[in-house]
């Protein structure tokens, strides 16, 4: 790792840190405890990813495929190669629940009961130029 | 205690229980069956953020237990 990404690293982690903080205070309880509980699941890993670029990724616990969870919108989780590319788009969520909660919610089910979420998820292509 | 969250609007429920003793042990079995029969699967989360194991059947020594709502594809 070169100077310039760990610097371009400790910019984007205190940049979303310092938006986090300005955001979460004007978020309900439930969004905050969402996250609260979000976070207190996450490995030291995938919270580092979190906290730098908002998105962290997970092995899937049968096949041991790679995905990626992005905090944000629709088909927000991506199967990705050996390579880190996108290979897939993925949707699916537990209805009713905060983004904090929604997001563990994937990550659990990807680890936990991987076959069973792919069976309900629906499948959209990479979109192109992605990662 | 052993800690049982549920994820709801609210962000998450939680409810204790000592693994212990016979009558909090039996609502928590309770609670654990009434909310696997309507769909949510729970999962005993690991340590750290570590990959959790879905449980089927009420576990009394799993120290957290999460329980998600059914999941649908979007």
């Amino acid at each position: 790792m070169n100077a310039s990404v760990t610097v371009g690293t400790l910019l984007r982690q205190v940049w979303w840190r310092a938006v986090s903080l300005l955001s979460i205070a004007g978020w309900s309880v439930a969004n905050r405890r969402g996250l609260k509980l979000l976070k207190a699941n996450l490995t030291s890993t995938q919270l580092n990813d979190f906290m730098t670029y908002r998105r962290f990724d997970v092995v899937g616990g049968e096949s041991g495929r790679v995905y990626r969870i992005r905090y944000a919108g629709t088909m927000n989780v991506k199967e990705l190669d050996r390579d880190g590319r996108c290979v897939r788009r993925l949707c699916f969520y537990p209805e009713g629940l905060v983004p904090g909660d929604i997001v563990l919610a994937q990550k659990v089910a990807l680890e936990a009961f991987e076959t069973e979420t792919l069976a309900i998820a629906n499948k959209f292509p990479p979109l192109l130029g992605r990662a | 205690m052993h800690l049982q969250i549920v994820m709801d609007s609210n962000g998450d429920s939680r409810h204790e229980f000592d693994p212990a003793n016979l009558s909090s042990l039996a609502t928590a079995e309770a609670r654990f069956q009434e909310l696997t029969g309507k769909g949510f699967r729970a999962v005993a989360l690991g340590k750290d953020g570590a990959p959790g194991e879905l449980i089927r059947k009420f576990d009394p020594q799993a120290e957290q237990t999460l329980f998600i709502p059914q999941l649908q594809g979007g």
